[in-house]
């Protein structure tokens, strides 16, 4: 079950401190780096969440995986949350830590699914295209989803911009669901 | 069906096909997080706005009821199986709603207005009719005043109902309360024939299916679903369509309120929408009261019955009512009515629990049904003492009003009377003559099931009885004079039931009657 207020909580500290001591954009690469590496790798996400693993241990593993690879900080921090046993929500609060930083640095990260693979001009033009239309600049994510069969979905926060075939179709079967005509027919 | 032409069918398509809109709109989507028992929690959803509707991808509709600092808290209108965390929802932008119209008449629809009675789709014009919207403001009300025939003696005499009040019927199980609502609609027939129909609808909330089934059933054989509504949420349905059902019985009222026209609605039963109300309130993480019921479950029912409401007869200022759909505005006349009859089950008798204290304060009078007297055999089990109609006495027609006036004071005077009797011994003449004409107002105010009587049937029998004229006839034979007398009032002076009806006294009419009826007294003694 994921917890949103959690999240926004222990992320919201954690940018505090470090936007004082001038590690934004460190922890940033950290938390990019922790949601590869969940994404990647069930058995993290796994230990993560075990209630069996003692924290002693939880932090002995956290430590031998990131060492070298983590700020201080970010090391700091998953210890922390080890010992308030709250270390199953990392992943979540990677992503609200992004999100948040997005804010600060106001940048708006939009989403585009489509079919196909996109190359970099056209991906470009789209951005170009999106930045124009929003004060914020543009970070574009892309991603492929061969269920569109044409066209795109932009996405951005809590809007969503829907112009690929498959919902075409599904709305064309909607108003074919609601025949308008059938009882006149009958 | 007929025939289909088959390019019948393809212009169609090709119409459909050529309005098709295939440009595409920005939506505010939200994430769910959880979803179970019949609700879900969404991430995002930032704008949403208390009680519109949202969609889930897969075309599942839900309210959303809680909107909280990082979720929203929806309930679901359909089936929550195919649903997933992380699903995408969408937001409509629109209230829940349901379609309207005249096609309705005699079908049987779910909570959302879909037809369950496998006759077809609802034909004709449909407007949209908002499921929770606000009652019409005191400018647009007139005080109650046309009777509400229910048909049956002991309610229409001493506890009247007039159009467009709020009448509770409460008892415990089996004690008959679905049937004396029932018996009401049925009597409607008589305004339905005379072109006055007055619309009704029955909103089954909880109910077996079999139940709802066989009410459709007494209806048509009775010839009453011509003109009426049967909105059907049985047990099985999601705990939201339960508690939404009265309100979409509601929204069908008002159209033939709003459109000038008198509406009868029976809401069976509102403890079982507490109930499912209670279900969705704490699955959605709301805190408990009295019995667990949410804090709001006073303004669920008061908001539901305050939608009832007599509305002034005049079309210029019913056009300004307040919160009207767009969709009917240009239909809404002066005039209309619409008649709450609500259904409360007690557990053991007991009223002092929540909810039925709650919609006892909230309408304008109770009949209370008492399961004593319907294994005594006294079938309406009205117990007339504590049974009262707060504003239904302005309703009466002149004539019932003169004839029952001390019936109910005579009731009362003969139960009191009625526990020195139990002792055998011997009593004073007057009280031996309250107590013999009480125990013949018992047996006229007894009647059958399924049979309704006219008014002016009523009005004689009741003269009869409040005049002591029914003195020589035995307790036991009192029913059968009864049908007697009435079968030949109707073949002999149909013209004084006429004047009855039209709510005078004519005294040679009287004379008539009583005449007819000493005649026929020998038959029985």
């Amino acid at each position: 079950m994921q917890n949103p207020r959690l999240a926004s909580r222990y992320a919201k500290s954690l940018i505090d401190l470090v936007q004082e001591k001038g590690q934004l954009e460190a922890v940033q690469s950290d938390m990019l780096f922790l949601q590869q590496l969940v994404k990647s790798n069930r058995d993290v996400v796994s230990l993560l969440k075990s209630p069996i693993i003692k924290a002693d241990k939880k932090q002995k593993i956290m430590a031998a995986i990131m060492e070298g690879r983590i700020s201080a900080t970010t090391l700091a921090f998953i210890n922390l949350l080890i010992n308030k046993a709250r270390e199953a929500f990392l992943p979540e609060i990677a992503v609200e830590y992004t999100r948040q930083y997005n804010i600060i640095k106001n940048i708006s990260v939009v989403k585009i699914t489509t079919a196909v693979a996109l190359d970099n001009a056209t991906l470009e033009t789209i951005r170009q295209k999106v930045a124009s239309e929003i004060p914020q600049q543009v970070q574009l994510e892309p991603a492929v989803n061969a269920d569109l069969i044409g066209g795109f979905v932009l996405e951005t926060n809590d809007n969503l911009f829907d112009a690929s075939v498959a919902r075409d179709l599904h709305d064309i079967k909607k108003q074919f669901s609601q025949n308008i005509y059938v009882s006149s027919i009958r | 069906m007929v025939d289909i032409k088959p390019d019948e069918i393809s212009a169609i398509l090709r119409q459909q096909l050529s309005n098709f809109n295939a440009s595409a709109d920005l939506e505010e989507v939200g994430t769910v997080l959880s979803v179970g028992d019949g609700i879900a929690r969404i991430y995002g959803l930032g704008n949403v706005g208390y009680g519109e509707l949202v969609e889930f991808g897969n075309g599942v509709k839900a309210i959303a009821l809680n909107l909280e600092e990082d979720n929203v808290g929806v309930v679901l209108m359909g089936e929550s199986q195919n649903i997933k965390e992380g699903d995408k929802v969408r937001r409509t932008g629109k209230i829940a709603s349901i379609n309207v119209g005249e096609g309705l008449v005699g079908r049987v629809v779910n909570t959302l207005g879909e037809p369950i009675d496998g006759k077809g789709p609802i034909t004709g014009q449909l407007y949209e009719m908002p499921l929770e919207r606000k009652a019409p403001g005191v400018l647009f009300r007139e005080p109650v005043k046309e009777p509400l025939q229910t048909g049956i003696k002991a309610i229409d005499a001493m506890i009247p109902i007039g159009r467009g009040q709020r009448e509770l019927v409460i008892g415990d199980r089996q004690t008959g309360k679905t049937a004396i609502c029932i018996d009401t609609i049925i009597n409607q027939k008589e305004f339905y024939d005379a072109g006055k129909p007055v619309f009704c609808i029955y909103v089954a909330v909880g109910q077996k299916a079999s139940t709802v089934a066989g009410v459709m059933k007494t209806l048509q054989e009775a010839g009453a679903m011509a003109y009426t509504v049967i909105v059907a949420a049985s047990a099985s349905e999601p705990a939201p369509l339960q508690f939404y059902a009265p309100f979409a019985g509601a929204a069908i009222g008002e159209f033939f309120r709003d459109s000038g026209r008198p509406a009868l609605i029976v809401y069976d039963d509102l403890s079982k929408q507490a109930v499912a109300y209670r279900e969705v309130s704490l699955l959605l993480k709301r805190p408990p009261g009295r019995e667990a019921y949410p804090g709001d479950v006073f303004y669920l029912h008061s908001r539901l019955l305050e939608r009832a409401a007599k509305i002034i007869n005049n079309d210029e200022i019913a056009k300004n009512m307040n919160d009207l759909p767009e969709s009917i505005k240009h239909l809404v006349k002066g005039g209309g009515s619409l008649t709450a009859l609500p259904i409360i089950e007690t557990q053991a008798s007991d009223v002092s629990a929540y909810i039925p204290t709650n919609v006892i304060s909230i309408t304008d009078g109770q009949i209370f049904l008492e399961g004593n007297l319907f294994n005594a055999g006294v079938r309406p089990a009205i117990n007339v003492g504590i049974s009262v109609s707060r504003v239904g006495g302005n309703a009466q027609i002149k004539s019932m009003k003169k004839v029952s006036g001390t019936l109910k004071l005579d009731q009362a005077q003969y139960r009191e009377m009625e526990a020195f009797s139990k002792f055998g011994g011997d009593l004073d003449a007057a009280t031996k003559a309250v107590i013999d004409k009480g125990a013949r107002n018992v047996e006229i105010l007894k009647q059958a099931q399924f049979s309704p009587l006219p008014v002016e049937k009523q009005v004689a029998m009741i003269y009869l009885g409040t005049n002591g004229l029914l003195r020589d006839v035995p307790v036991k034979q009192v029913r059968a004079f009864e049908e007697a007398f009435l079968n030949e009032m109707q073949v002999r002076l149909a013209d004084v039931l006429n004047e009855f009806k039209k709510g005078n006294l004519p005294e040679d009419g009287i004379k008539k009657m009583i005449t007819l009826a000493n005649e026929l007294k020998p038959r029985f003694i």
